[in-house]
């Protein structure tokens, strides 16, 4: 795979949407999301030489895609943007909504996106690949580098500070009912989602 | 009564992060204690909250500019093997600054002068590369880089010919039914060996349109109806034998063509290829005046996913 752009190529196919919805759930705004994508694959492209183990392929790419996303969620904080982001993100969201995709964003997603950014990178990406991409705990630690206690409680400080910013979107009759309020950890359909059924399960490697 | 489970507390409890003894008594305390409980299912609902969130759909030239910026990325190391500082399109190489960019072999590309660039570096190190124009769906024009990278394996299934369409016949598989502004309809889809590439796809297209798409074809009944053959008589595959046609189950094509439709009239099913990766185009007609929309879709399209890799507009011929 190391220097050969056409193997690699083939590699991104069958991981980008994985990928992609990583990308998009960590970082707000999709067209910095695509930047981040497209860093990361050219990052991993170049150190594929240094990649061992065919297994871990897929934890190997989200890992550089999660800190390529973390990267700039810390830029960011530490130099806030000068305007310009809500723009593209709406012109974003116009694209978006001119697709036939069902899956464009409500009213509920933006808020609930817009909460998760308030959390610390850390917390914000256990989140995404714990609660939002419904991966388990074991490969969440290894996408991130840390052990699964570390998981375990960015998750729940995570979610705690969640709780007072989600309060007004808790209508749990509309649509979510009773018996999937509780769902195991890594037990969610990816009904709806734009992981790929082929992959086979949530388990990312 | 002990005191009140705090909101961090409770989501350890629920992720099994405290010890047995301050986990056994939560239980405890839990099941005599309505505010505690509720503080509990409320933590649940922000997990089904965060499950719920469905964002935008990738972009669909993203997939297209990644695989021609590791083309390029890969033809700049071959061109350059010591080139540590050869700036992309005459910008600086490194606009991180926390990473030494001499820590790797060669400079990374920041991501904005990776896109400005790409067209420049891709006519550079790319043969065949050439600039298309895409109309999207909005109006607006864009212009990218077509740089004609071969990008996947090919299947021996279905080899990809290059070029202008293949002169082998297109096989045709079962009708697919779609819903067509609330009634049903149905498109009979090929399968060729075309290789469409963005530089020819609109040429290619309305020439696949006019010779195999419904409503189009010179001969037969029902030609307003449904996709059908023309002279070129493809050789049918019989229906019963094929859970799949050329590789794709059908119920995943039957939901692909239905989502991309999205009720609108479809001219056009071919299972084909697109810079040499396994790809479907789908050409619909929103309305009679208007031109035909050209969607390519990658192997992951289906009732739930679109997995759309190129759109771009013709005139309907």
């Amino acid at each position: 795979m190391a220097g050969d752009p056409d193997a690699f190529g083939t590699l991104f196919l069958r991981h980008r949407d994985r990928l992609w919805a990583v990308a998009v759930r960590t970082l707000a705004d999709p067209e910095e999301a695509a930047d981040a994508l497209q860093e990361a694959m050219i990052s991993a492209f170049r150190r594929a030489g240094s990649f061992r183990g065919d297994s871990a392929v897929t934890t190997w790419l989200h890992r550089i895609v999660i800190n390529a996303c973390l990267d700039r969620l810390r830029r960011k904080a530490a130099r806030p943007v000068a305007g310009g982001a809500d723009e593209r993100t709406l012109d974003n969201l116009a694209t978006a909504h001119a697709m036939p995709d069902p899956s464009s964003d409500s009213d509920t997603s933006m808020d609930v996106r817009s909460a998760l950014r308030t959390l610390p990178p850390d917390q914000q990406a256990a989140l995404v690949l714990v609660d939002m991409l419904g991966y388990p705990v074991a490969i969440t630690a290894e996408i991130l580098g840390v052990s699964e206690g570390t998981v375990k409680s960015r998750c729940a400080r995570g979610r705690a500070r969640l709780l007072p910013r989600l309060a007004h979107l808790r209508r749990p009759a509309e649509q979510h009912p009773a018996g999937t309020r509780r769902r195991a950890p890594g037990n969610r359909s990816a009904s709806g989602d734009v992981l790929p059924a082929r992959e086979g399960g949530e388990n990312p490697s | 009564m002990r005191p009140h489970v705090s909101a961090e507390t409770m989501a350890r409890y629920r992720q099994g992060d405290l010890n047995q003894r301050r986990t056994s008594h939560i239980g405890t305390h839990l099941a005599g204690c309505e505010r505690c409980s509720a503080l509990n299912e409320d933590l649940g609902g922000v997990t089904t909250l965060l499950a719920g969130v469905h964002p935008p759909p990738m972009p669909e030239d993203l997939t297209a500019r990644i695989t021609s910026a590791i083309a390029a990325e890969s033809a700049r190391r071959t061109a350059s093997p010591a080139a540590g500082k050869a700036p992309v399109a005459g910008r600086p190489p490194a606009a991180r600054q926390h990473r030494s960019p001499r820590r790797s072999r060669l400079p990374r590309i920041a991501p904005k002068v990776a896109l400005g660039g790409l067209a420049a570096a891709a006519a550079v190190v790319l043969v065949g590369g050439g600039i298309y124009k895409v109309v999207t769906q909005t109006g607006s024009t864009a212009t990218s880089a077509a740089s004609g990278v071969p990008s996947a394996a090919e299947p021996a299934t279905r080899s990809p010919a290059n070029g202008p369409m293949a002169s082998a016949l297109p096989v045709s598989g079962p009708a697919l039914q779609y819903q067509r502004s609330g009634r049903r309809d149905s498109i009979t889809p090929i399968t060729t060996s075309a290789n469409l590439t963005p530089a020819t796809l609109g040429s290619q297209v309305t020439a696949e349109v006019k010779k195999y798409g419904a409503g189009f074809a010179k001969t037969g009944p029902n030609a307003q109806q449904s996709g059908r053959h023309g002279s070129a008589s493809p050789a049918a595959v019989p229906r019963e034998q094929t859970p799949a046609f050329a590789d794709i189950p059908l119920a995943s094509l039957r939901g692909c063509v239905n989502r991309i439709a999205a009720g609108s009239l479809v001219l056009l099913v071919d299972v084909a290829h697109y810079r040499g990766a396994p790809a479907t185009i789908i050409v619909t007609e929103a309305a009679k005046t208007g031109p035909m929309q050209i969607w390519v879709v990658g192997t992951g399209c289906s009732a739930s996913s679109s997995d759309v890799l190129q759109h771009a507009t013709a005139t309907t011929p």
